[in-house]
């Protein structure tokens, strides 16, 4: 098995132990003191492959084969964009013909084939996808949100109890002392019998009663202000349904009659001819002698035909 | 007529007007819960007219309109010399939703509510119908987020020629230039206006365009929008009404609306042209890009309902006080739309 070395100084995990690896997207793995010598601008070429890199590319290896972690820092940057979940198709076929896609594409940015390919195939599919893109993301960072939130809760919720328990014991605690005392200061003073009184009390210490378990109220959530409006209750549960888009119908008249021209019509059909023009305070009031005219026939040719339908 | 009044029970008293009052009812024969909208008689001198005439034409207009996003008119029925006109139940109105803090409108609300109000107004007016009373407190929203345009009483059939109409209608806020510059013809771009100010509305959470005398609406138009002239808005100098005024730039939607996408803008631009000849109609308007662009509307179900109804569904104390706003209103300045003026015209 080859040993994990760097690629400037040669140097390697089993001549000195304490090297700290990282390697960058052309998957050559170099150690933490060449970085610093090679890349001290900021970037510069691979020494092995020549392939500029930045210096902040640099990923502390976590495998002992490089070539896993480049696949493991690939799959997450596609991931980011190829995001949608099986919610997203219609048939789990076609769910899974996007699955094997996105290996297709992992597969040939590691293994370097059609490296150009592939990009453009990443960027046509970001350009197609890009609204369902940003709200996956969204969602995630929503379902993340949420998540926290549940946590948050968790935690004060233990926290909430565990005051509770304490409180309890310090109570039992300071009970117990008071009724020791009380003995002691009857013993000294009363002139009853010694005997009596530390079995009187004795049974007054057994009657303490050992800290019942209260119903474990629920802290409060806070998820107003005091003004009233609400806040962090949109982190779960916001499914956003989308409707389908408006597309515009044109509504048509029931007329019950022969057709009727519209209004772009009535000027070629010489509907115009003999009709007076609008006056200009006609005009600047937005009266259009046109509409007058329309109106006109479609009243002329409205219900003209025999009812069909028995609507008065 | 009175086995009629007796098939609705009256469930609790909503509100009150300076023409109606308003009950929550119970239709005994199907169980259906409506909105009883009693007429008052008024003084003594309207009681002789007969009829009230807003009710009137609320009547005739209504009875004859079907449409999802205009309040649907059941029923209407005498007792005594009342009149009574029975409605959908409707839980709240945009008025409510827009002033509630606790609530906040994402793009999809903002273009749901803009393509139902439009969806309701392109059916009024392809039937000849102008409201000329469009507000937020006007546009009525149910439980399932279904939006609907309601109060008829200043509503007018037109595309007739020569048949004037007054140009004291619409609440002041949301009234157009040209009625504000005496305009007695006109069209349905009186209407777009009043959704251009609604949709500004929605985006700022205030009136747009709270004017404070007719004067002062046209300067706060004109300051907002661009003074116009005879080339933005030809034939403007010939209003009734008109009065010159000083050169005022545009600014720039986008500094208004900082967070609206462009798209929006474009929509809101188009409506509030203060010429009302460029204004968009709501056919053109709901083929904005806008409107079918993502994000889409959202569904009826995922549109807020205002806290007044969503906290306390039993406290009926708190439902109420929505509507009774909503009716004290009618008696406050800024928002009062001028009651129809009958004089030879109308």
């Amino acid at each position: 098995m080859e040993e994990l070395a760097c690629v400037r100084c040669m140097s390697s995990k089993f001549r000195n132990p304490n090297l700290v690896f990282s390697f960058n997207v052309c998957g050559h793995t170099m150690c933490a003191n060449c970085i610093e010598v090679a890349f001290m601008k900021g970037s510069g070429p691979c020494p092995k492959c020549l392939i500029p890199l930045r210096r902040n590319g640099f990923k502390l290896q976590q495998f002992e084969d490089a070539s896993v972690d480049v696949e493991v820092e690939t799959r997450k940057k596609i991931l980011q964009d190829f995001n949608k979940t099986e919610d997203d198709f219609e048939s789990l076929d076609d769910y899974n013909e996007y699955l094997i896609e996105i290996e297709d594409i992992i597969y040939n940015l590691v293994r370097n084939i059609n490296v150009v390919e592939t990009k453009e195939r990443i960027d046509q599919y970001k350009r197609e996808n890009k609204e369902i893109i940003m709200r996956n993301r969204m969602k995630s960072k929503r379902e993340e949100q949420a998540l926290d939130d549940l946590i948050e809760e968790e935690k004060m919720h233990t926290q909430y109890k565990r005051d509770e328990v304490l409180r309890d014991e310090a109570e039992q605690r300071t009970k117990k002392l008071r009724v020791d005392s009380e003995l002691i200061d009857s013993l000294a003073r009363s002139n009853s019998d010694a005997r009596d009184i530390v079995n009187t009390y004795t049974h007054k210490k057994e009657e303490i009663p050992v800290s019942k378990p209260k119903p474990i109220s629920k802290p409060i959530n806070f998820t107003k202000f005091s003004t009233g409006v609400k806040f962090n209750q949109s982190s779960i549960s916001i499914s956003i349904k989308e409707g389908p888009l408006f597309k515009y119908e044109p509504v048509s008249h029931q007329l019950n009659g022969p057709s009727c021209p519209d209004i772009t019509q009535l000027d070629s059909l010489g509907y115009m001819k003999y009709i007076r023009r609008e006056s200009p305070q006609e005009l600047a009031g937005g009266f259009l002698i046109k509409t007058s005219c329309l109106h006109y026939v479609q009243e002329c040719v409205s219900a003209l035909y025999e009812r069909k339908t028995g609507k008065v | 007529m009175d086995s009629k009044s007796k098939k609705y029970e009256i469930i609790e008293f909503l509100g009150e007007g300076q023409f109606a009052t308003v009950y929550k009812a119970k239709d005994s024969v199907t169980d259906n819960i409506v909105a009883v909208k009693k007429i008052k008689v008024g003084t003594v001198e309207d009681a002789k007219d007969g009829v009230n005439r807003t009710a009137l034409r609320e009547i005739k207009l209504l009875i004859e309109l079907d449409h999802e996003n205009i309040i649907a008119l059941f029923d209407v029925f005498g007792h005594l010399s009342n009149i009574s006109l029975v409605y959908d139940f409707m839980d709240t109105d945009l008025e409510v939703i827009i002033k509630d803090s606790s609530i906040v409108f994402t793009q999809s609300h903002i273009k749901a509510y803009t393509i139902m109000t439009l969806k309701g107004l392109e059916y009024l007016h392809m039937n000849w119908i102008l409201h000329r009373d469009l507000k937020p407190n006007n546009l009525l929203v149910n439980k399932k987020g279904i939006l609907k345009i309601a109060d008829f009483g200043l509503a007018k059939r037109f595309g007739t020629p020569d048949r004037l109409h007054t140009h004291r209608v619409v609440t002041r806020f949301y009234r157009a230039p040209e009625l504000l510059f005496g305009a007695r013809a006109y069209g349905p771009a009186v209407d777009i206006w009043a959704v251009g100010c609604i949709v500004a509305e929605l985006l700022l959470r205030v009136p747009f365009l709270p004017g404070e005398s007719d004067l002062d609406q046209l300067t706060k138009i004109f300051t907002t929008l661009g003074s116009p002239n005879e080339e933005t808005w030809p034939g403007v100098s010939k209003l009734s009404d008109y009065v010159v005024f000083k050169k005022f730039p545009a600014i720039p939607l986008r500094e208004i609306f900082t967070a609206a996408p462009n798209e929006l803008l474009d929509v809101i631009g188009g409506m509030l042209n203060v010429n009302p000849l460029t204004r968009p109609t709501c056919s053109e308007a709901l083929q904005m890009p806008y409107f079918s662009n993502r994000p889409p509307p959202s569904l009826g179900s995922q549109l807020p309902i205002p806290s007044c109804i969503r906290d306390n569904p039993e406290d009926r104390e708190q439902d109420a006080k929505g509507q009774k706003r909503k009716f004290t209103d009618y008696s406050e300045g800024g928002t009062q739309p001028k009651r129809l003026v009958f004089d030879n015209f109308a």
